[in-house]
């Protein structure tokens, strides 16, 4: 994230003109808890730091630790419900808030987060995901049945535009919720969804794409045979790394478990964490299957009337 | 020899009348033939007749003046046996043509899939190649007239108060609006739970079927990511092909047979939550969708077919 000088100014100004030292100092380990001023500064404990210095020191600090959208959200709440009892008015706010639009961010007052505009560029990490932090996130992965006698029957040339069609199908059901994408290989791909609701965008988007995948079966594939795939989709707690094809974790695991032992083709099997979310009207779309142990899956297939 | 053309069809009249040829409600027939004295030759069409198609032309083969030939627009049949006009029909003669016919007007849905696409008959239907593009207000052309009505109305306004229904009402709109503009539809009129869509026809195939086929496969997804609805909502869906003066400002004044039919299928025959289209539009559905799609009888002397629904 390329940061303007004059939105830089603007943070630094906002700071100073509305905090004490000591209350910038505590706002800051809001988002990073070992923040020491004077370690960064120089200063010696004993000399009280100006307040121009110290704004502008734990600006320059945050911008370079890649805090300043989490830093921004908590300045937003401290102005609208105060802090430790007390009102706080913070300068500038709108300013700040509308440099962030200028760089691709808009704020959404329902999640009370920074997220970037879905007409700019993508990142898998929404602007907002800490290198190395765990969060709570719900995957769909997807895996094209029969691959290798694909690959053999067709030929790489053609197989290779009938998946790029499929990618983008799955990009764009994904993105359109605000899902973003993972990894996309050779024969499938994952997805990853984060704010509210992040369950039911993760399903609606798989079931939009076995729909989409019908169509296009229909009507568009040049293949000799409809095109199948398995949807999966569980949530739970990711370590993120900006590298994402290197990230592993138990989440990711079961996901795979799900999708590999328990999908069949052209279906969307989910796990009884994510169905618990779903709500009455999206639970319907899926039935119950018993694994051997006892335990419930749940599996949604685009079936039609006699 | 008399010439007669029979038919209730304002189009057909019209045009007939403008090539100079008498015209004749169905129901005036018997008066008409009993009035000739010399020779007559009766175009009948046959879909003014109902289900009394084949009574009537059982009834002009026992006529020693009378010779006919059959004006089946919807099949795209013009059938007249050449021999006709030299000689008088028999059994066996009026048994083939019968045969024939009920082979088109019956099993159509059977056949369809296999049979190449009749060329267009330039007095039925009125293509335009660009779409809208062409399409000028005060003019007839032949669209493809999709019926959409949600079903429950009277529960729906007892159940949600004024303003939520108006707000749900105008999301379910845009849903429609949406999926029928994708594919070059365009609401015509839209009343609070419904309207017309009409979509240019091209004389190739009906983007209109999919357009349909796609609002009810959606539907559940719609009911679950963007209906205002707290219940799973339900609306009938009828798509018929015909031909219309088009009025851009319609002020719900336009007569038009082929927006009757679609009228009278969508809200007398159609059963809740269902999609039907005719004959006539079905003949112009993508091929791979035909599956999709079951007959389920006739109405008003046309057959219908009827979309399975995917199972929830």
């Amino acid at each position: 994230m390329k940061i303007r000088t004059k939105l830089q100014r603007l943070v630094a100004n906002a700071l100073s003109q509305s905090l004490s030292v000591h209350t910038m100092v505590r706002v800051v380990k809001m988002v990073d808890p070992d923040y020491d001023l004077y370690e960064r500064t120089g200063f010696p404990p004993n000399i009280p730091i100006p307040t121009i210095d110290a704004a502008r020191q734990m600006t320059q600090d945050i911008i370079q630790e890649g805090l300043l959208i989490d830093f921004v959200e908590n300045l937003i709440e401290i102005h609208e419900k105060g802090l430790m009892g007390k009102n706080v008015n913070i300068r500038f706010l709108s300013d700040i808030i509308k440099e962030l639009e200028n760089i691709g961010y808009s704020y959404n007052i329902e999640e009370r987060t920074f997220i970037e505009k879905s007409d700019g560029n993508k990142t898998v990490n929404w602007g907002i995901l800490i290198e190395g932090k765990s969060y709570e996130l719900t995957f769909l992965s997807i895996d094209i049945v029969g691959n290798t006698e694909l690959v053999r029957k067709y030929g790489s040339r053609l197989i290779s535009d009938v998946y790029a069609d499929l990618r983008e199908l799955f990009a764009h059901h994904v993105e359109k919720r605000n899902g973003r994408i993972w990894k996309w290989e050779g024969d499938g791909g994952l997805a990853s969804f984060y704010f509210e609701d992040k369950n039911i965008k993760g399903v609606l988007s798989g079931i939009e794409i076995l729909h989409d995948l019908f169509f296009y079966n229909l009507l568009k594939c040049p293949l000799s045979e409809p095109l199948k795939v398995r949807l999966a989709a569980h949530t739970g707690p990711c370590q993120f790394l900006e590298n994402t094809v290197g990230i592993a974790s138990d989440t990711l695991n079961v996901l795979k478990f799900l999708s590999d032992d328990f999908t069949i083709a052209d279906s969307l099997t989910i796990s009884p964490s994510v169905y618990s979310d779903l709500g009455s009207k999206l639970e319907l779309f899926f039935k119950p299957v018993t694994l051997a142990s006892g335990k419930y899956i749940y599996r949604y297939r685009l079936e039609w009337e006699e | 020899m008399e010439l007669l053309v029979v038919t209730d069809s304002q189009t057909i009249q019209k045009r007939m009348q403008h090539r100079g040829f008498l015209t004749l409600p169905s129901v005036d027939i018997k008066k008409e033939l009993a009035r000739a004295r010399g020779p007559v030759l009766v175009y009948i069409d046959i879909n003014s007749f109902g289900d009394t198609w084949e009574k009537t032309l059982v009834s002009l083969s026992r006529k020693d003046n009378v010779f006919f030939g059959i004006l089946d627009p919807h099949s795209k049949i013009d059938y007249i046996p050449q021999r006709r006009l030299t000689e008088e029909p028999n059994e066996k003669s009026i048994k083939k043509v019968l045969g024939y016919l009920k082979k088109f007007r019956v099993d159509f849905s059977n056949i369809v899939s296999n049979e190449k696409k009749n060329p267009l008959q330039s007095f039925e239907y009125i293509p335009v190649l660009r779409g809208w593009h062409d399409i000028k207000s005060g003019n007839e052309y032949t669209f493809s007239i999709l019926f959409v009505e949600l079903d429950d109305q009277e529960e729906m306004e007892k159940r949600y108060g004024k303003k939520n229904l108006e707000n749900a009402l105008v999301v379910f709109q845009k849903y429609i609006e949406r999926h029928v503009n994708a594919l070059g539809g365009r609401i015509w009129i839209w009343g609070r739970f419904g309207g017309i869509v009409l979509f240019p026809f091209n004389s190739n195939e009906c983007n209109s079927v999919l357009s349909g086929f796609r609002i009810v496969m959606y539907k559940y997804l719609h009911d679950v990511e963007e209906s205002y609805f707290p219940n799973f909502i339900s609306f009938r869906l009828a798509l018929h092909l015909g031909n219309l003066v088009y009025q851009e400002h319609n002020k719900g004044e336009v007569v038009s047979d082929s927006i009757n039919s679609v009228f009278h299928l969508g809200q007398k025959f159609a059963e809740p939550g269902n999609y039907y289209l005719t004959k006539e539009v079905f003949h112009y559905a993508p091929e791979p969708i035909k599956p999709y799609f079951k007959p389920v009888g006739t109405y008003e002397g046309r057959s219908i077919v009827r979309m399975r629904l995917p199972v929830l």
